[in-house]
């Protein structure tokens, strides 16, 4: 069998295609990569959790769960009330959320000699130190200890950008350090409930990564934690039930139910590629350009309309009424309105100054005068053909198409 | 790559394993997902590696050159497959949607080395150059999931010619010329007359025909008796027409369904197939601001079909009619006295000025006829006064009809003939008017 000529392909080949496509594969690769970099030396675009120990960003705080550390304090970290263990030494709770109820901190307080709550809320303080209020942000920039508290004395003076929250003490036995320039409230207070010395940090903020390296923050935070050589960074899970968290809808759901929503995914996007690829590529047709005749006099009617143009219309009416009429009453094409209208008359017996009034003279004040005229051209033009020709058909008005 | 209506369907299959095995754990629905979906690809990529190539194919087309629009055409599309495997699939031929293809896909079983023949038929819906650029073949593997495609270049075309549905109005007007062929008096005896031949008087020939000389002559010869011998008339042959038509921006107006093109192409085939029966020359050119297409020197027998030919592909421009070249481009196609007929509307002064300065210079040497296409929907418009909108709406017709009828008359003072007619009867109108100035023997 000799060999058949085969018709070429439009269709690039795999190869054809492998090579087309090499340079934007080769960017897409480059940007990629670049992008990758960026975000692992940026440190990471999301702020992850605020006060999170893991946490490098700003808002982080592995910066002092580092040194902590290195200082030789093992930091234990807990997500669920149930899992704090009854002989911690150190218990930092950080509870900004609110999470944890009256009933939790009443059980919390007992599991450790000394209990550290950054962020207290008004539940945590009824409980764990009710002589202290929430005072608000607090005035200046820094503050010194001015107390006696020890963390306070040997730390020195803090600085408070950022912070928005600081605490009072009304009545009882507690310390309060760090007020502010105006005596509103301080950023520590210390004090003992039920045998527990309890430490609050009103705001953690100061000893966030951005901030901790500021005046005395670092020493103030190292001093409230570090006292002891375990602590347990207790930070409550929403989804804990022992504090109230609910069974989510995910929990409930069988373990299949992911994978079979990603396989009807899997199912619609290869139906959506089974009738979306086209059988060869898309034909161009060129259209002609499509003008309709009467557009041009339906622009110049509605001129006439929006301008009020009444005389014209009736002269250009009239106009085509006196052709009309010249023909049918045996006068010339170039008859003058007068020789009409006197012919008109003299054909339907009636007045001369009427036709003439009707043919020439009468001007249109509104609208429906034109209609009104117009009207009476149409039932002229029809009585002089019956009057001249009794037999024609009452023929519609219209010139002569071809002469 | 091309995938089948089974994936998505093996795809919803997997819902059973996945459901089944799924209830042991989170990692045993995770796996059984991924194992279906590898099992599917795995399918895919088998049928499209053993799918016979698309592209092995020799195309072939079988198709007439030319068509008129309106008649229905069979084109062929022949397939050699000169690859080593069975092709099975789909194939399409890509003629644009005014071509009018139907169908234009077939179900395909093409085994190595053979040819099949896919017929169509071509109804094309517009006039001028109706593509196919490619065809494309869909080749699936032997599970029907999926398979390769290929588009192949075989470009085709066909012509389509003006439909010429005029040439009914062919058979009356050729009886009216063979009337004027040996007739015994023209009414004029203008120059272009000429004498044919003698022949004896018959009852109802006009008296005033008769040869008195031939006759004495005649009653000389011996035996010859008492006949009267009357002189007999043709019209003028040879003489030049130029058919000028108009492609400007005017001429793309659509009148009754028909663009004015149109019309015009209508108007100019018939009098091109009345003329040249009746021995005269015939060339066209279709104008705006260049020639658009020129035909010139075409013999008799061969007129109609350049004429056709050539204008099969002229569509509207929506550009102004230049008309001072007009004069020279006639002067190029003809140096003798001629018929010229401009095709073009008479609308609106502004549009026909070019027109109107131009036309002294064509009168001058030719007998001209404009022809031009009236609206009948303009002529209703003027009846039609029920209302306001009605009322305003007739008044402007009236106006756009006086202006015709202004330009008509300025244009017949410039020594012009006039025919207008709406679409369906300018080209008998046209023929008509030729047909009265041969006649009057004024070409």
């Amino acid at each position: 069998m000799t060999a058949v000529e085969i018709t070429p392909a439009a269709t690039p080949t795999l190869r054809q295609a492998v090579r087309r496509l090499r340079f934007p594969a080769i960017v897409a690769v480059v940007v990629v990569v670049l992008a990758l970099i960026g975000l692992f030396t940026a440190g990471g675009v999301n702020a992850g959790t605020p006060f999170g120990p893991d946490n490098p960003a700003p808002a982080g705080a592995q910066a002092l769960r580092s040194v902590l550390e290195q200082q030789g304090v093992a930091v234990t970290r807990v997500s669920r009330l149930a899992d704090v263990p009854a002989g911690t030494e150190t218990l930092l709770v950080d509870d900004a959320d609110g999470l944890v109820p009256a009933a939790g901190w009443r059980a919390l307080l007992p599991r450790a000699p000394r209990l550290v709550v950054v962020h207290p809320g008004v539940v945590a303080l009824g409980v764990v130190l009710p002589a202290a209020r929430e005072a608000g942000r607090p005035d200046g920039t820094t503050a010194s200890a001015g107390c006696s508290d020890p963390i306070a004395q040997r730390a020195g003076s803090m600085d408070l950008t950022g912070v928005s929250q600081s605490l009072r003490v009304i009545g009882g036995a507690a310390t309060t350090c760090y007020t502010d320039t105006s005596g509103g409230g301080g950023q520590l207070v210390s004090g003992t409930t039920q045998g527990t010395h309890v430490v609050l940090l009103a705001d953690g903020t100061a000893f966030e990564n951005a901030h901790v390296a500021e005046d005395g923050n670092a020493a103030v935070a190292l001093n409230a934690l570090g006292a002891h050589r375990r602590l347990v960074w207790y930070r409550p899970d929403p989804l804990d039930p022992s504090i109230g968290g609910r069974i989510t809808l995910q929990q409930l759901t069988p373990a299949w139910v992911t994978p079979l929503v990603l396989l009807l995914f899997a199912s619609g996007l290869a139906a959506a590629l089974w009738r979306g690829r086209r059988l060869g590529p898309l034909v161009v047709e060129r259209l002609p350009v499509i003008v309709r005749s009467r557009e041009t006099v339906e622009g110049r009617a509605r001129l006439y309309q929006r301008t009020g143009a009444r005389l014209r219309a009736a002269d250009a009416l009239r106009i085509g009424t006196i052709g009309r009429l010249a023909p049918t009453l045996g006068l010339s094409r170039l008859a003058t309105v007068d020789e009409v209208a006197t012919a008109a008359a003299g054909a339907l017996g009636r007045p001369r100054e009427e036709i003439r009034g009707l043919l020439l003279e009468a001007e249109p004040r509104s609208d429906a005068d034109l209609v009104r005229l117009s009207d009476d051209l149409v039932r002229l033009e029809a009585a002089v053909t019956a009057a001249v020709r009794p037999d024609a058909p009452r023929s519609a008005p219209q010139n002569g198409t071809s002469r | 790559m091309v995938i089948t209506g089974r994936v998505p369907l093996l795809l919803l299959v997997g819902l059973v394993p996945l459901v089944g095995l799924g209830g042991f754990g989170p990692a045993w629905a995770v796996g059984t997902l991924l194992a279906w979906l590898a099992l599917v690809a795995l399918l895919i990529g088998t049928d499209v590696a053993t799918a016979a190539s698309p592209r092995r194919i020799r195309v072939e087309r079988d198709l007439p050159d030319a068509v008129r629009l309106g008649e229905p055409v069979r084109a062929t599309l022949l397939l050699t497959n000169a690859g080593r495997g069975r092709i099975h699939g789909i194939v399409r031929d890509a003629w644009t949607p005014s071509a009018g293809a139907a169908p234009s896909r077939w179900p395909l079983d093409l085994p190595p080395g053979e040819r099949r023949a896919f017929a169509t038929t071509l109804t094309p819906t517009r006039r001028g150059e109706r593509r196919s650029e490619q065809v494309t073949v869909r080749s699936l593997g032997p599970l029907r999931f999926a398979g390769r495609q290929a588009t192949l270049v075989a470009p085709a075309a066909v012509r389509v010619l003006p439909p010429f549905n005029s040439r009914r109005h062919l058979p009356s007007r050729l009886a009216r010329l063979r009337e004027l062929d040996g007739r015994t008096l023209l009414q004029v005896r203008g120059q272009g007359t000429e004498f044919d031949s003698l022949r004896e008087y018959v009852r109802g020939d006009d008296v005033r025909s008769i040869d008195w000389r031939a006759t004495a002559r005649n009653s000389a010869l011996p035996g010859a008796g008492r006949r009267l011998m009357v002189r007999t008339w043709r019209p003028e042959r040879d003489r030049r027409v130029v058919i000028v038509v108009d492609s400007g921006r005017t001429a793309a107006a659509r009148i009754a369904d028909e663009t004015r093109l149109d019309t015009a192409f209508e108007s100019s085939l018939l009098l091109t197939a009345l003329a040249t029966r009746a021995g005269d020359r015939v060339d066209l050119l279709v104008w705006d601001r260049r020639i658009r297409a020129r035909v010139h020197n075409a013999s008799s027998a061969e007129v109609l079909h350049r004429m056709v030919e050539a204008m099969a592909p002229v569509e509207p421009e929506l550009l102004e009619t230049d008309w001072t070249s007009v004069p020279g481009q006639i002067r190029a196609l003809t140096s003798q006295h001629a018929f010229v007929v401009l095709v073009t509307s008479l609308e609106g002064a502004g549009s026909a000025r070019g027109l109107l300065t131009t036309l002294p210079q064509l009168t001058s040497r030719h007998t001209v006829v404009i022809a031009s296409v009236t609206d009948p929907a303009v002529v209703s418009m003027t009846t039609d006064r029920r209302d306001r909108d009605g009322v305003y709406l007739a008044a402007a017709a009236e106006r756009s009809l006086l202006e015709t009828a202004r330009l008509a008359a300025a244009v017949r003072r410039m020594g012009a003939e006039v025919v207008t007619a709406p679409p369906e009867d300018l080209p008998p109108a046209l023929a008509d008017r030729y047909l009265a100035l041969k006649a009057a023997g004024r070409l």
